[in-house]
C-alpha cells in the first residue's frame, strides 16, 4: 500500500464524513476517498502514514505510534478530534477490505466506530484511535494491553468494550491482569468463551467497580490482584498463573 | 431509627485538607500540593498517594506523596509531560498495607487544581485587559493588528467576567470568536501577520473557508467577498466553538455528579 500524507480533516470535513458513514450509500468507498483528499475541507499536518492492512488492533496502533507516539511528528497533536476523523476516513477502504463479512452495512457499524465526539464515554469505540490511545496508555509495556489489542480492528467486541470503556481498567495492573487472564499469549488470541459467566469481563468490570473506594487496586501488583479476585474467577485465574510462570 | 455504619472504615475527605496549584513556567508546567490530614486518626504505617488525570481523558498518571511517619505535608510535581496541565483532577488516597491488601482508608476524588488566573481562558492568544473607564461590560479592540478583549473594570465585572470561566467562555467567548472572524476576513493590512497567521488557523479549525483569508488576492478579488459570506461564516465559527466547550462543561458535570453519587 502507498504512503499517504496525513491530514486532518476541518469541522465540516468531519461533518461530511460523519454524514456518510451514517447515510451508508452504495458508492461509500469512493465517496470517502474523495472527502480525504478535498483540499477545502482538509489541512496539511507534513506527516506521512504508510497506509498497511493490519493483522490486528495492535499491528494498527503499532503503525500508529511512528507518527502519533511520543518521538511522532503529530504527537502534540494527538488529541484533536478532526485529525483522527481524517485517519479513520483514510484507513476505511483498507479497514473494510481486510475484514472478511459480506455485509457492509455490519462492517460499517455505527457512527462512534469512525467518528470522535470527545465524549469520554463514547470515544474508546473509534477503530482507529482507539487502538492507539490503549496502546500510549500502557505503552512502558504494550503488550501487557494485548486484552485491548489482540482482536481484529473492526471487529473490537465484548473485552475491548469491558476494559478500554473504563478509565480505571484500561491501564496499569487491572489492564495487565485482564490480559494474563483472557489472552492466550502462545497463540496471539483472546481465549475463547470468556464472554460466558461466571468470571466474564463484563463481571471483571463490575468487581474492580465494586471495590474502587475499599481497595487501591491500581498500587497492587497483579500477583495481589489474583489473590484478592473472588472464586467466580478461579477458571481465568489459573490462565492468568500459568502465564505468570512462563 | 437509621442508623450508618461505615464498614469499611474509609474516611471520605473534605477538600478543605487539600491545597494544590498548577504553576506554568516556561516550558514547564509544576503542580504544588500541601495537605493536612491530622485529625483524622490515620494509622502511622499509612501512606499518601495521589492520582493525576486530565479532564475527560483516560491520560493519567500516579504520584507516592509520603508516608505518615516522615510527616510530609507539601510536594512538587513535574506535570510538563502532560498533554493539558491546566485542566487536571486530582485524587488524594490515603492507603494501609495490610494481608497483602492496599485498603484505601482516606479519599478525596476529582479535586481541581487551581491554576494561573491568566492562563485560565487565555492560554491560547487572545489578549485581554481590564478599562477601569468602561462603560459596557466589554468589547474588542484592534490596535497593531491584534484583536484585544476589552473588560470594563467597573463594577468588580473584569473579575466577576475573567475568574469564572463556566460564564465566560459559553457566555462571551462564541461573540468575541466571531467578531474577531470578521475583522480577520476584512483586514488587509496584517500588521502582526504572525498573530494572525494563529487566528486564521483557529478559524479554519472552526469550519471557517480557507478562501477567506487568502493572502494573495488582489484588490478587486477582496471587494468581491461578500459581507453576507463573512457573516456567515463567522456565525458558523462562533456555533463550533460554543458547541465544543458547551460539550466540554457537560462532561464535567456527568463526570462530578457521577463522582458525587460514588460519595454518597
Amino acid at each position: 500500500m502507498p504512503n499517504i500524507n496525513v491530514r486532518s480533516f476541518t469541522p465540516a470535513g468531519s461533518d461530511a464524513f460523519k454524514r456518510l458513514i451514517q447515510n451508508k450509500p452504495q458508492n461509500i468507498i469512493s465517496e470517502v476517498k474523495k472527502l480525504i483528499k478535498e483540499n477545502s475541507i482538509t489541512l496539511e499536518t507534513g506527516a506521512v502514514l504508510e497506509l498497511k492492512s493490519p493483522r490486528n488492533r495492535y499491528d494498527l496502533a503499532r503503525m500508529l505510534w511512528e507518527v502519533f507516539g511520543s518521538e511522532g511528528l503529530l504527537y502534540p497533536e494527538r488529541r484533536k478530534i478532526d485529525l483522527w476523523n481524517w485517519v479513520s476516513a483514510a484507513y476505511f477502504e483498507t479497514l473494510m477490505q481486510s475484514d472478511a463479512r459480506l455485509d457492509i452495512t455490519k462492517k460499517i457499524g455505527g457512527v462512534d466506530r469512525w467518528i470522535l465526539s470527545g465524549d469520554l464515554l463514547r470515544d474508546h469505540r473509534h477503530l482507529v484511535s482507539g487502538p492507539f490511545f490503549a496502546y500510549e496508555a500502557n505503552s512502558g509495556e504494550p503488550k501487557r494491553a494485548m486484552c485491548q489489542l489482540a482482536t481484529p480492528v473492526t471487529q473490537p467486541g465484548e473485552l475491548v468494550e469491558r476494559i478500554s470503556g473504563k478509565r480505571n481498567l484500561a491501564s496499569g495492573p487491572v489492564c495487565h491482569l485482564a490480559t494474563l487472564m483472557y489472552y492466550d499469549s502462545e497463540k496471539n488470541a483472546l481465549r475463547p468463551g470468556l464472554t460466558t459467566p461466571p468470571g466474564n469481563p463484563k463481571k471483571f468490570s463490575y468487581y474492580f467497580t465494586q471495590i474502587d473506594r475499599t481497595m487501591d487496586y491500581e498500587g497492587m501488583t497483579v500477583e495481589e490482584l489474583l489473590e484478592v479476585l473472588p472464586n467466580n474467577f478461579d477458571k481465568w485465574k489459573k490462565y492468568a498463573q500459568r502465564e505468570l510462570a512462563k | 431509627m437509621l442508623k450508618k455504619v461505615n464498614f469499611t472504615g474509609r474516611i471520605d475527605l473534605p477538600m478543605e485538607v487539600l491545597e494544590a496549584s498548577v504553576s506554568v513556567d516556561g516550558g514547564r508546567s509544576t503542580l504544588f500540593l500541601e495537605w493536612n490530614l491530622s485529625g483524622f486518626g490515620f494509622d502511622s504505617a499509612a501512606q499518601i498517594w495521589l492520582e493525576i488525570r486530565r479532564a475527560a481523558s483516560y491520560e493519567y498518571r500516579r504520584e507516592y506523596l509520603a508516608d505518615f511517619k516522615k510527616g510530609l505535608k507539601s510536594a512538587m510535581i513535574d506535570v510538563t509531560n502532560m498533554t493539558d496541565p491546566l485542566n487536571l483532577r486530582l485524587r488524594l488516597k490515603v492507603v494501609l498495607e495490610r494481608e497483602n491488601k492496599k485498603l484505601l482508608i482516606g479519599n478525596l476524588d476529582n479535586f481541581v487544581p487551581r491554576v494561573p488566573e491568566d492562563q485560565t481562558n487565555q492560554r491560547g492568544f487572545l489578549k485581554i485587559i481590564e478599562d477601569k473607564s468602561l462603560e459596557v461590560p466589554w468589547m474588542m479592540k484592534y490596535d497593531g493588528g491584534e484583536p484585544t478583549l476589552v473588560l470594563s473594570g467597573k463594577k468588580n465585572v473584569y473579575s466577576v467576567l475573567k475568574d469564572q470561566s463556566h460564564m465566560f467562555i459559553p457566555g462571551i467567548l462564541p461573540e468575541v470568536v466571531r467578531q474577531v472572524c470578521i475583522w480577520a476576513a476584512k483586514d488587509r493590512d496584517r500588521e502582526n501577520s504572525e498573530l494572525f497567521a494563529k487566528w486564521e488557523k483557529l478559524f479554519i479549525d472552526l469550519g471557517a473557508k480557507k478562501s477567506l483569508f487568502d493572502a494573495d488576492l488582489d484588490e478587486e478579488e477582496f471587494e468581491a467577498i461578500s459581507y453576507n459570506d463573512v457573516l456567515e461564516n463567522a456565525a458558523i465559527c462562533a456555533d463550533e466553538f460554543s458547541r465544543r466547550h458547551s460539550l466540554l462543561d457537560q462532561i464535567n458535570s456527568l463526570y462530578s455528579v457521577g463522582q458525587g453519587d460514588s460519595n454518597a
